[in-house]
Protein backbone atom coordinates (compact mmCIF):
# COMPACT_ATOMS: atom_id res chain seq x y z
CA UNK A 1 0.00 0.00 0.00
CA UNK A 2 3.31 2.07 0.97
CA UNK A 3 3.60 4.89 -1.90
CA UNK A 4 0.41 4.78 -3.68
CA UNK A 5 -0.81 7.02 -5.54
CA UNK A 6 -4.34 9.18 -5.32
CA UNK A 7 -6.64 7.62 -8.35
CA UNK A 8 -7.69 10.99 -9.79
CA UNK A 9 -5.39 13.16 -8.77
CA UNK A 10 -2.11 11.44 -8.30
CA UNK A 11 -1.03 13.10 -4.85
CA UNK A 12 0.22 10.61 -2.37
CA UNK A 13 -3.06 8.37 -1.61
CA UNK A 14 -3.86 8.19 2.50
CA UNK A 15 -7.35 6.47 1.95
CA UNK A 16 -7.89 2.78 0.74
CA UNK A 17 -11.70 1.76 0.58
CA UNK A 18 -13.97 -0.49 -1.60
CA UNK A 19 -16.71 0.71 -3.58
CA UNK A 20 -18.81 -0.15 -6.27
CA UNK A 21 -18.80 1.11 -9.65
CA UNK A 22 -21.08 -0.58 -12.34
CA UNK A 23 -21.62 -3.36 -10.25
CA UNK A 24 -18.47 -4.09 -9.46
CA UNK A 25 -16.67 -4.31 -6.50
CA UNK A 26 -13.57 -1.67 -6.71
CA UNK A 27 -10.63 -1.03 -4.34
CA UNK A 28 -9.79 2.79 -4.37
CA UNK A 29 -6.73 4.87 -3.10
CA UNK A 30 -7.62 8.42 -2.81
CA UNK A 31 -5.62 11.65 -0.78
CA UNK A 32 -7.30 13.07 1.67
CA UNK A 33 -9.02 15.76 -0.33
CA UNK A 34 -10.35 13.75 -2.87
CA UNK A 35 -11.55 10.82 -0.42
CA UNK A 36 -13.67 14.35 1.27
CA UNK A 37 -14.73 15.50 -1.89
CA UNK A 38 -15.81 11.85 -3.12
CA UNK A 39 -17.73 11.26 0.32
CA UNK A 40 -15.57 8.53 1.74
CA UNK A 41 -14.38 10.62 4.76
CA UNK A 42 -15.87 13.65 6.50
CA UNK A 43 -14.00 16.92 6.88
CA UNK A 44 -11.85 16.45 10.00
CA UNK A 45 -13.58 19.53 11.47
CA UNK A 46 -16.74 17.09 11.56
CA UNK A 47 -15.68 14.02 12.57
CA UNK A 48 -14.37 16.28 16.31
CA UNK A 49 -14.27 19.11 17.15
CA UNK A 50 -10.82 19.52 18.74
CA UNK A 51 -12.02 21.24 22.23
CA UNK A 52 -9.04 24.41 21.54
CA UNK A 53 -10.68 24.93 18.68
CA UNK A 54 -13.86 25.45 20.23
CA UNK A 55 -12.13 27.45 22.86
CA UNK A 56 -9.85 29.46 20.52
CA UNK A 57 -13.72 30.05 18.97
CA UNK A 58 -14.38 31.62 22.43
CA UNK A 59 -11.78 34.18 22.50
CA UNK A 60 -12.22 35.39 19.11
CA UNK A 61 -15.96 35.50 19.63
CA UNK A 62 -16.63 33.98 16.67
CA UNK A 63 -20.10 32.94 16.62
CA UNK A 64 -20.64 33.87 19.67
CA UNK A 65 -23.66 35.47 21.05
CA UNK A 66 -23.04 40.08 20.42
CA UNK A 67 -25.33 40.30 23.13
CA UNK A 68 -22.17 40.31 25.18
CA UNK A 69 -18.72 40.04 24.08
CA UNK A 70 -16.37 37.59 25.39
CA UNK A 71 -14.36 39.44 28.14
CA UNK A 72 -10.37 39.60 27.00
CA UNK A 73 -9.65 39.95 30.55
CA UNK A 74 -7.11 36.87 30.54
CA UNK A 75 -5.58 37.05 33.51
CA UNK A 76 -8.76 37.15 35.43
CA UNK A 77 -8.25 34.88 37.97
CA UNK A 78 -10.04 32.24 40.45
CA UNK A 79 -9.90 33.14 43.98
CA UNK A 80 -10.03 29.59 45.17
CA UNK A 81 -7.80 27.82 42.86
CA UNK A 82 -5.92 30.26 41.19
CA UNK A 83 -6.39 29.19 37.37
CA UNK A 84 -6.37 32.12 35.09
CA UNK A 85 -8.85 32.26 32.08
CA UNK A 86 -5.96 31.91 29.86
CA UNK A 87 -4.92 29.19 31.49
CA UNK A 88 -8.22 27.81 30.67
CA UNK A 89 -7.56 28.71 27.16
CA UNK A 90 -4.78 26.81 27.43
CA UNK A 91 -5.18 23.72 29.04
CA UNK A 92 -9.35 23.52 28.18
CA UNK A 93 -9.45 22.69 31.87
CA UNK A 94 -10.53 24.76 34.75
CA UNK A 95 -8.74 24.50 38.07
CA UNK A 96 -11.47 23.74 40.04
CA UNK A 97 -15.57 23.82 40.51
CA UNK A 98 -15.85 27.51 41.90
CA UNK A 99 -14.10 28.42 38.41
CA UNK A 100 -17.38 27.95 36.78
CA UNK A 101 -18.80 30.96 38.63
CA UNK A 102 -15.53 33.19 38.56
CA UNK A 103 -15.35 32.68 34.88
CA UNK A 104 -19.11 32.67 34.34
CA UNK A 105 -19.47 35.30 31.84
CA UNK A 106 -15.94 34.21 29.89
CA UNK A 107 -18.11 30.56 29.97
CA UNK A 108 -21.01 31.84 28.76
CA UNK A 109 -20.19 31.78 24.97
CA UNK A 110 -18.36 28.22 24.75
CA UNK A 111 -21.60 26.48 26.64
CA UNK A 112 -23.97 28.63 24.19
CA UNK A 113 -22.01 26.86 21.59
CA UNK A 114 -21.04 23.16 22.46
CA UNK A 115 -24.34 22.68 25.12
CA UNK A 116 -27.81 22.39 23.86
CA UNK A 117 -28.82 24.56 26.79
CA UNK A 118 -27.01 26.84 29.72
CA UNK A 119 -29.18 24.98 32.62
CA UNK A 120 -28.91 21.64 34.01
CA UNK A 121 -31.85 19.51 33.04
CA UNK A 122 -30.87 16.23 34.28
CA UNK A 123 -29.88 14.33 37.54
CA UNK A 124 -29.82 16.04 40.69
CA UNK A 125 -27.12 15.46 43.13
CA UNK A 126 -28.80 13.04 45.58
CA UNK A 127 -28.89 13.98 49.26
CA UNK A 128 -26.22 11.67 50.97
CA UNK A 129 -28.20 8.88 53.25
CA UNK A 130 -25.73 9.95 56.06
CA UNK A 131 -27.94 13.22 56.05
CA UNK A 132 -30.75 11.71 57.03
CA UNK A 133 -29.21 11.49 60.16
CA UNK A 134 -28.05 14.77 60.04
CA UNK A 135 -30.91 15.67 63.01
CA UNK A 136 -29.43 13.92 66.05
CA UNK A 137 -26.09 14.55 64.57
CA UNK A 138 -26.77 18.37 65.48
CA UNK A 139 -28.58 17.85 68.81
CA UNK A 140 -25.57 15.86 70.24
CA UNK A 141 -22.96 18.48 68.91
CA UNK A 142 -25.44 21.30 70.44
CA UNK A 143 -25.24 19.08 73.52
CA UNK A 144 -21.13 19.04 73.22
CA UNK A 145 -21.52 22.81 72.57
CA UNK A 146 -23.33 23.61 75.46
CA UNK A 147 -20.78 21.40 77.30
CA UNK A 148 -17.40 22.79 76.41
CA UNK A 149 -18.93 26.40 76.69
CA UNK A 150 -19.51 25.38 80.29
CA UNK A 151 -16.20 23.83 81.26
CA UNK A 152 -15.57 27.28 79.49
CA UNK A 153 -13.20 24.89 77.12
CA UNK A 154 -13.53 27.99 74.13
CA UNK A 155 -11.10 26.66 71.87
CA UNK A 156 -13.26 23.95 71.48
CA UNK A 157 -16.26 25.22 71.66
CA UNK A 158 -15.66 27.64 68.71
CA UNK A 159 -14.91 24.54 66.99
CA UNK A 160 -18.37 22.72 67.90
CA UNK A 161 -20.06 25.90 66.64
CA UNK A 162 -18.67 25.75 63.63
CA UNK A 163 -19.50 22.20 63.08
CA UNK A 164 -23.06 22.53 63.70
CA UNK A 165 -23.16 25.78 61.20
CA UNK A 166 -21.72 23.55 58.60
CA UNK A 167 -24.42 21.07 59.60
CA UNK A 168 -27.06 23.36 59.45
CA UNK A 169 -26.16 24.57 56.03
CA UNK A 170 -25.96 21.40 54.74
CA UNK A 171 -29.72 20.16 56.28
CA UNK A 172 -30.59 23.40 54.56
CA UNK A 173 -29.46 22.95 51.03
CA UNK B 1 -1.92 -7.64 37.16
CA UNK B 2 -2.55 -11.51 36.14
CA UNK B 3 -4.59 -12.39 33.60
CA UNK B 4 -5.35 -15.97 32.86
CA UNK B 5 -6.08 -17.45 29.46
CA UNK B 6 -9.99 -17.68 30.20
CA UNK B 7 -10.46 -14.45 31.20
CA UNK B 8 -7.88 -12.81 28.43
CA UNK B 9 -10.43 -14.22 25.97
CA UNK B 10 -13.81 -14.01 27.75
CA UNK B 11 -14.17 -9.87 27.52
CA UNK B 12 -17.65 -10.10 29.03
CA UNK B 13 -18.52 -6.82 26.97
CA UNK B 14 -17.22 -7.97 23.53
CA UNK B 15 -18.12 -11.40 23.37
CA UNK B 16 -21.88 -12.63 24.55
CA UNK B 17 -24.49 -11.55 21.97
CA UNK B 18 -25.95 -8.02 22.67
CA UNK B 19 -28.78 -6.96 20.96
CA UNK B 20 -28.15 -6.38 17.18
CA UNK B 21 -24.66 -7.64 17.56
CA UNK B 22 -24.23 -8.11 13.92
CA UNK B 23 -23.83 -3.95 13.36
CA UNK B 24 -23.29 -2.94 17.03
CA UNK B 25 -20.20 -4.34 19.17
CA UNK B 26 -20.47 -3.07 21.83
CA UNK B 27 -22.25 -0.10 23.93
CA UNK B 28 -20.32 2.29 26.43
CA UNK B 29 -21.66 4.89 29.10
CA UNK B 30 -19.50 7.35 31.34
CA UNK B 31 -20.24 9.32 33.79
CA UNK B 32 -17.82 12.24 35.43
CA UNK B 33 -18.04 13.16 38.65
CA UNK B 34 -15.89 15.21 41.23
CA UNK B 35 -15.65 15.65 44.91
CA UNK B 36 -16.95 18.98 46.11
CA UNK B 37 -14.22 20.89 47.96
CA UNK B 38 -11.02 19.79 45.86
CA UNK B 39 -9.39 21.61 42.86
CA UNK B 40 -9.87 18.90 39.80
CA UNK B 41 -7.20 16.16 39.44
CA UNK B 42 -4.36 18.37 37.14
CA UNK B 43 -4.65 21.43 39.55
CA UNK B 44 -4.43 19.65 42.66
CA UNK B 45 -1.39 19.76 44.85
CA UNK B 46 0.22 16.49 45.44
CA UNK B 47 -1.19 16.11 49.05
CA UNK B 48 -4.33 16.99 47.62
CA UNK B 49 -4.29 14.38 45.18
CA UNK B 50 -3.74 12.14 47.41
CA UNK B 51 -6.20 12.65 49.96
CA UNK B 52 -8.91 12.57 46.98
CA UNK B 53 -7.80 9.57 45.64
CA UNK B 54 -7.91 7.69 49.32
CA UNK B 55 -11.31 9.08 49.69
CA UNK B 56 -12.77 8.53 46.33
CA UNK B 57 -11.15 4.82 46.81
CA UNK B 58 -12.35 3.97 49.75
CA UNK B 59 -15.91 4.92 48.89
CA UNK B 60 -15.78 3.23 45.49
CA UNK B 61 -14.56 0.01 47.68
CA UNK B 62 -18.12 0.40 49.55
CA UNK B 63 -20.39 -0.36 46.36
CA UNK B 64 -21.72 -3.26 45.18
CA UNK B 65 -20.22 -3.33 41.88
CA UNK B 66 -16.26 -3.08 43.56
CA UNK B 67 -16.92 -4.72 46.93
CA UNK B 68 -14.33 -7.15 45.70
CA UNK B 69 -12.37 -5.43 42.85
CA UNK B 70 -8.88 -5.22 42.76
CA UNK B 71 -7.81 -1.67 42.55
CA UNK B 72 -4.75 -1.48 40.02
CA UNK B 73 -2.26 1.20 40.90
CA UNK B 74 -1.47 2.42 37.33
CA UNK B 75 2.07 3.77 39.11
CA UNK B 76 2.50 0.03 39.67
CA UNK B 77 1.55 -1.25 36.28
CA UNK B 78 4.06 -2.13 33.19
CA UNK B 79 3.79 -0.59 30.04
CA UNK B 80 2.27 -3.40 28.92
CA UNK B 81 -0.35 -4.13 31.12
CA UNK B 82 -0.95 -0.45 30.65
CA UNK B 83 -1.72 -0.69 26.91
CA UNK B 84 -3.49 -3.73 27.28
CA UNK B 85 -5.93 -2.11 29.55
CA UNK B 86 -6.09 0.36 27.16
CA UNK B 87 -7.06 -1.86 24.18
CA UNK B 88 -9.77 -2.67 26.76
CA UNK B 89 -11.28 0.58 27.06
CA UNK B 90 -10.44 0.32 30.78
CA UNK B 91 -8.45 3.16 31.53
CA UNK B 92 -8.72 6.42 29.28
CA UNK B 93 -5.29 7.94 26.60
CA UNK B 94 -4.56 10.03 29.33
CA UNK B 95 -4.16 7.95 31.81
CA UNK B 96 -1.58 5.51 29.88
CA UNK B 97 0.50 8.97 29.63
CA UNK B 98 0.39 9.66 33.10
CA UNK B 99 0.14 7.54 35.81
CA UNK B 100 0.59 9.91 39.06
CA UNK B 101 -1.35 8.52 41.53
CA UNK B 102 -4.00 7.21 39.59
CA UNK B 103 -5.71 4.08 39.88
CA UNK B 104 -9.02 2.07 38.21
CA UNK B 105 -11.27 -0.45 39.65
CA UNK B 106 -12.22 -2.84 37.23
CA UNK B 107 -15.57 -5.16 37.97
CA UNK B 108 -15.10 -8.90 38.13
CA UNK B 109 -16.95 -9.11 34.73
CA UNK B 110 -14.88 -6.81 32.91
CA UNK B 111 -17.79 -4.68 32.15
CA UNK B 112 -18.17 -1.76 34.93
CA UNK B 113 -14.80 0.31 35.65
CA UNK B 114 -14.18 3.24 38.25
CA UNK B 115 -10.78 5.60 37.11
CA UNK B 116 -10.06 7.29 40.09
CA UNK B 117 -8.03 10.81 39.39
CA UNK B 118 -8.51 11.11 35.57
CA UNK B 119 -8.88 14.09 33.95
CA UNK B 120 -12.03 14.34 36.43
CA UNK B 121 -11.81 12.70 39.93
CA UNK B 122 -13.87 10.07 39.39
CA UNK B 123 -14.78 8.42 36.01
CA UNK B 124 -17.75 5.20 36.08
CA UNK B 125 -17.73 3.34 33.06
CA UNK B 126 -19.80 0.53 31.89
CA UNK B 127 -19.34 -1.36 28.61
CA UNK B 128 -21.88 -3.69 27.47
CA UNK B 129 -22.04 -5.93 24.00
CA UNK B 130 -24.31 -4.88 21.45
CA UNK B 131 -26.26 -2.16 21.85
CA UNK B 132 -27.77 -1.78 24.65
CA UNK B 133 -28.28 2.16 26.24
CA UNK B 134 -30.27 1.80 28.43
CA UNK B 135 -29.16 -1.18 31.05
CA UNK B 136 -25.61 0.18 30.74
CA UNK B 137 -27.10 3.60 31.97
CA UNK B 138 -29.25 1.83 34.50
CA UNK B 139 -26.18 -0.02 35.62
CA UNK B 140 -24.35 3.36 35.92
CA UNK B 141 -26.54 5.88 37.01
CA UNK B 142 -27.10 2.82 40.64
CA UNK B 143 -23.61 2.99 40.54
CA UNK B 144 -23.26 6.84 40.44
CA UNK B 145 -25.82 6.73 43.27
CA UNK B 146 -24.20 4.61 45.94
CA UNK B 147 -21.35 6.49 45.31
CA UNK B 148 -23.08 9.78 46.52
CA UNK B 149 -24.01 8.06 49.48
CA UNK B 150 -20.29 8.28 50.75
CA UNK B 151 -18.95 11.68 48.58
CA UNK B 152 -20.72 14.59 48.32
CA UNK B 153 -19.81 15.49 44.68
CA UNK B 154 -18.99 19.30 42.91
CA UNK B 155 -22.94 20.05 41.56
CA UNK B 156 -24.62 23.31 40.71
CA UNK B 157 -28.57 24.09 40.71
CA UNK B 158 -27.63 26.15 37.58
CA UNK B 159 -25.23 23.83 35.87
CA UNK B 160 -25.28 20.10 37.30
CA UNK B 161 -22.19 17.88 37.94
CA UNK B 162 -19.06 20.57 37.56
CA UNK B 163 -16.22 19.17 35.35
CA UNK B 164 -12.77 19.77 34.47
CA UNK B 165 -13.79 20.42 30.89
CA UNK B 166 -17.02 22.47 30.34
CA UNK B 167 -17.67 20.23 27.44
CA UNK B 168 -18.91 17.75 30.10
CA UNK B 169 -20.59 20.06 32.58
CA UNK B 170 -24.42 19.01 33.25
CA UNK B 171 -24.69 14.91 33.33
CA UNK B 172 -21.46 14.50 32.57
CA UNK B 173 -22.51 11.45 30.57
CA UNK B 174 -21.15 10.43 27.45
CA UNK B 175 -22.15 7.69 25.60
CA UNK B 176 -21.08 5.62 22.76
CA UNK B 177 -21.69 2.97 20.31
CA UNK B 178 -19.11 1.01 18.36
CA UNK B 179 -20.36 0.08 15.34
CA UNK B 180 -19.33 -1.84 11.81
CA UNK B 181 -20.35 -0.13 8.77
CA UNK B 182 -18.35 -1.86 5.67
CA UNK B 183 -21.93 -1.70 3.32
CA UNK B 184 -22.37 2.27 3.70
CA UNK B 185 -18.75 2.42 3.29
CA UNK B 186 -19.01 0.35 0.00
CA UNK B 187 -21.86 2.12 -1.21
CA UNK B 188 -20.35 5.58 -0.29
CA UNK B 189 -23.54 6.50 2.18
CA UNK B 190 -21.09 6.78 4.85
CA UNK B 191 -21.30 10.81 4.34
CA UNK B 192 -24.99 11.04 4.99
CA UNK B 193 -24.67 9.02 8.14
CA UNK B 194 -21.94 11.23 9.34
CA UNK B 195 -23.58 14.24 8.43
CA UNK B 196 -26.84 13.25 10.07
CA UNK B 197 -25.37 12.19 12.52
CA UNK B 198 -23.41 15.21 13.64
CA UNK B 199 -26.88 17.85 12.93
CA UNK B 200 -28.09 15.53 15.62
CA UNK B 201 -25.28 16.83 17.95
CA UNK B 202 -23.32 13.68 17.88
CA UNK B 203 -19.39 13.01 16.55
CA UNK B 204 -18.10 10.04 15.08
CA UNK B 205 -14.62 8.90 15.92
CA UNK B 206 -12.02 5.85 15.21
CA UNK B 207 -12.58 3.03 16.93
CA UNK B 208 -9.73 4.32 19.58
CA UNK B 209 -12.01 7.36 20.53
CA UNK B 210 -10.48 11.07 19.94
CA UNK B 211 -8.40 12.09 16.73
CA UNK B 212 -7.93 7.91 16.03
CA UNK B 213 -8.07 7.41 12.04
CA UNK B 214 -11.11 4.95 10.81
CA UNK B 215 -9.87 1.25 10.59
CA UNK B 216 -11.98 -1.95 9.78
CA UNK B 217 -15.03 -0.10 8.65
CA UNK B 218 -15.46 0.41 12.49
CA UNK B 219 -16.89 4.24 14.08
CA UNK B 220 -18.09 5.24 17.52
CA UNK B 221 -20.40 7.87 17.49
CA UNK B 222 -21.32 9.61 20.63
CA UNK B 223 -22.89 12.33 22.62
CA UNK B 224 -21.71 15.39 22.36
CA UNK B 225 -23.76 17.49 24.65
CA UNK B 226 -24.31 17.22 28.34
CA UNK B 227 -26.06 20.76 29.36
CA UNK B 228 -29.48 21.70 28.45
CA UNK B 229 -30.51 17.92 27.84
CA UNK B 230 -31.26 15.46 30.74
CA UNK B 231 -29.76 11.78 30.98
CA UNK B 232 -32.95 9.47 29.44
CA UNK B 233 -32.96 12.11 26.43
CA UNK B 234 -29.61 11.50 25.75
CA UNK B 235 -29.34 7.76 25.66
CA UNK B 236 -32.80 8.23 24.06
CA UNK B 237 -31.68 10.24 21.32
CA UNK B 238 -28.32 7.65 20.80
CA UNK B 239 -30.75 4.95 20.62
CA UNK B 240 -32.58 6.05 18.45
CA UNK B 241 -29.94 7.36 15.87
CA UNK B 242 -28.03 4.30 16.38
CA UNK B 243 -31.33 2.13 15.35
CA UNK B 244 -31.61 4.49 12.24
CA UNK B 245 -28.06 3.47 11.35
CA UNK B 246 -28.55 -0.03 11.78
CA UNK B 247 -31.73 0.13 8.99
CA UNK B 248 -29.27 2.16 6.91
CA UNK B 249 -26.52 -0.17 6.75
CA UNK B 250 -29.36 -3.38 6.29
CA UNK B 251 -30.67 -1.53 3.57
CA UNK B 252 -27.22 -1.13 1.86
CA UNK B 253 -25.82 -4.71 2.52
CA UNK B 254 -29.06 -5.71 0.92
CA UNK B 255 -28.41 -3.32 -2.11
CA UNK B 256 -24.91 -4.74 -2.39
CA UNK B 257 -25.88 -8.46 -2.36
CA UNK B 258 -28.82 -7.87 -5.38
CA UNK B 259 -26.18 -5.69 -7.26
CA UNK B 260 -22.71 -7.49 -6.71
CA UNK B 261 -23.40 -10.71 -4.49
CA UNK B 262 -20.58 -12.38 -6.57
CA UNK B 263 -17.95 -9.75 -5.56
CA UNK B 264 -18.97 -9.28 -2.12
CA UNK B 265 -18.87 -13.41 -1.44
CA UNK B 266 -15.59 -13.34 -3.58
CA UNK B 267 -14.39 -9.89 -1.20
CA UNK B 268 -15.46 -12.24 1.76
CA UNK B 269 -13.90 -15.65 1.01
CA UNK B 270 -10.47 -13.71 -0.27
CA UNK B 271 -10.26 -11.63 3.20
CA UNK B 272 -11.13 -15.43 5.23
CA UNK B 273 -8.45 -17.35 2.98
CA UNK B 274 -5.78 -14.83 3.75
CA UNK B 275 -6.35 -14.59 7.58
CA UNK B 276 -6.95 -18.57 7.88
CA UNK B 277 -3.66 -18.93 6.37
CA UNK B 278 -1.58 -16.07 6.36
CA UNK B 279 1.67 -16.84 8.08
CA UNK B 280 2.25 -12.59 9.21
CA UNK B 281 -0.37 -10.57 10.02
CA UNK B 282 0.28 -7.00 10.93
CA UNK B 283 -2.77 -4.82 13.09
CA UNK B 284 -4.34 -3.16 10.41
CA UNK B 285 -4.05 -5.94 7.71
CA UNK B 286 -5.88 -7.58 10.30
CA UNK B 287 -8.78 -4.97 10.46
CA UNK B 288 -8.96 -4.55 6.89
CA UNK B 289 -9.37 -8.59 6.63
CA UNK B 290 -11.38 -9.21 9.71
CA UNK B 291 -14.33 -5.90 8.00
CA UNK B 292 -15.30 -8.14 5.04
CA UNK B 293 -15.55 -11.55 7.32
CA UNK B 294 -17.39 -9.96 9.61
CA UNK B 295 -19.97 -8.48 6.82
CA UNK B 296 -19.54 -12.27 5.69
CA UNK B 297 -20.67 -13.58 8.55
CA UNK B 298 -23.20 -11.19 9.17
CA UNK B 299 -25.02 -12.16 5.47
CA UNK B 300 -24.76 -15.52 6.17
CA UNK B 301 -22.32 -15.64 3.33
CA UNK B 302 -19.68 -17.23 5.57
CA UNK B 303 -21.10 -20.22 7.79
CA UNK B 304 -17.71 -21.39 9.29
CA UNK B 305 -17.08 -19.24 11.63
CA UNK B 306 -18.73 -17.54 14.73
CA UNK B 307 -19.65 -13.38 15.11
CA UNK B 308 -18.12 -13.99 18.54
CA UNK B 309 -14.73 -15.12 17.01
CA UNK B 310 -14.48 -12.44 15.24
CA UNK B 311 -15.22 -9.61 18.07
CA UNK B 312 -12.70 -11.68 20.23
CA UNK B 313 -9.98 -11.03 17.61
CA UNK B 314 -11.14 -7.73 16.77
CA UNK B 315 -9.22 -7.20 20.60
CA UNK B 316 -7.27 -9.75 20.98
CA UNK B 317 -5.26 -9.47 18.12
CA UNK B 318 -3.93 -5.86 19.27
CA UNK B 319 -0.32 -5.89 19.82
CA UNK B 320 -0.90 -5.37 23.97
CA UNK B 321 -3.17 -8.61 24.08
CA UNK B 322 -0.96 -10.95 21.87
CA UNK B 323 1.95 -10.40 24.09
CA UNK B 324 0.12 -10.72 27.30
CA UNK B 325 -1.30 -14.11 25.29
CA UNK B 326 2.50 -14.84 24.75
CA UNK B 327 3.62 -14.28 28.12
CA UNK B 328 6.13 -11.87 26.46
CA UNK B 329 7.39 -8.71 24.70
CA UNK B 330 7.23 -9.27 21.19
CA UNK B 331 9.01 -6.98 18.81
CA UNK B 332 7.03 -6.25 15.34
CA UNK B 333 7.87 -8.72 13.41
CA UNK B 334 7.19 -11.25 15.87
CA UNK B 335 3.79 -9.67 16.98
CA UNK B 336 2.62 -10.13 12.89
CA UNK B 337 3.85 -14.06 12.85
CA UNK B 338 2.13 -14.53 16.21
CA UNK B 339 -0.56 -12.78 15.43
CA UNK B 340 -1.03 -14.46 12.64
CA UNK B 341 -0.80 -17.95 14.43
CA UNK B 342 -3.56 -17.22 17.35
CA UNK B 343 -5.95 -15.94 14.43
CA UNK B 344 -5.53 -19.61 12.60
CA UNK B 345 -6.25 -21.07 15.50
CA UNK B 346 -9.10 -19.31 16.23
CA UNK B 347 -10.53 -19.82 13.27
CA UNK B 348 -9.72 -23.32 13.20
CA UNK B 349 -13.25 -25.68 12.52
CA UNK B 350 -13.34 -26.81 16.05
CA UNK B 351 -12.38 -23.69 17.68
CA UNK B 352 -15.67 -22.02 16.89
ZN1 LIG C 1 -6.59 13.11 -4.96
ZN1 LIG D 1 -11.02 27.76 40.54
Amino acid sequence: MNGKKCDTCNKPAKIHVTQIQDGQVMDVSLCPECAQKYGFMAPVAEMSVPLNEIIAGVHTGEEAAPISPPSTNESKTCANCGQTFRGFRDSGRLGCPECYDTFQEELEPLLRKVQMGMVHHGKTQIPRKVETNLIPLIHQKREELRQAVAEENFEVAARLRDEVRQLERELNQ
Amino acid sequence: MIMDDHEFLSCGWLSGPGPNHEIVLSTRVRLARNVKGFPFSHWASTGELARLVSSCSAAIRKTSYFENAEEIHLEEVNVLDLAFLRERHQISAEMVHSQNQRSVFISADQKTAAMVAEEDHIRLQVLYPGLDLKNAWSVCTSLDDELSNHLTFAYSERLGYLTACPTNVGTGLRCSVMVHLPALVMTRQIQKMINAVSQLGMTVRGPSGEGSEIKGNLFQISNQITLGVNEDEIIERLSNLTEQIIDMETKATSQLLSEAEEDIEDRVFRAYSILTSARKLNSKETLELLSPVRLGIRTGLLKDASLNAINEVFLCSRPAHLQKKAGREMGERERDIFRAQFIRDRFKPSAC
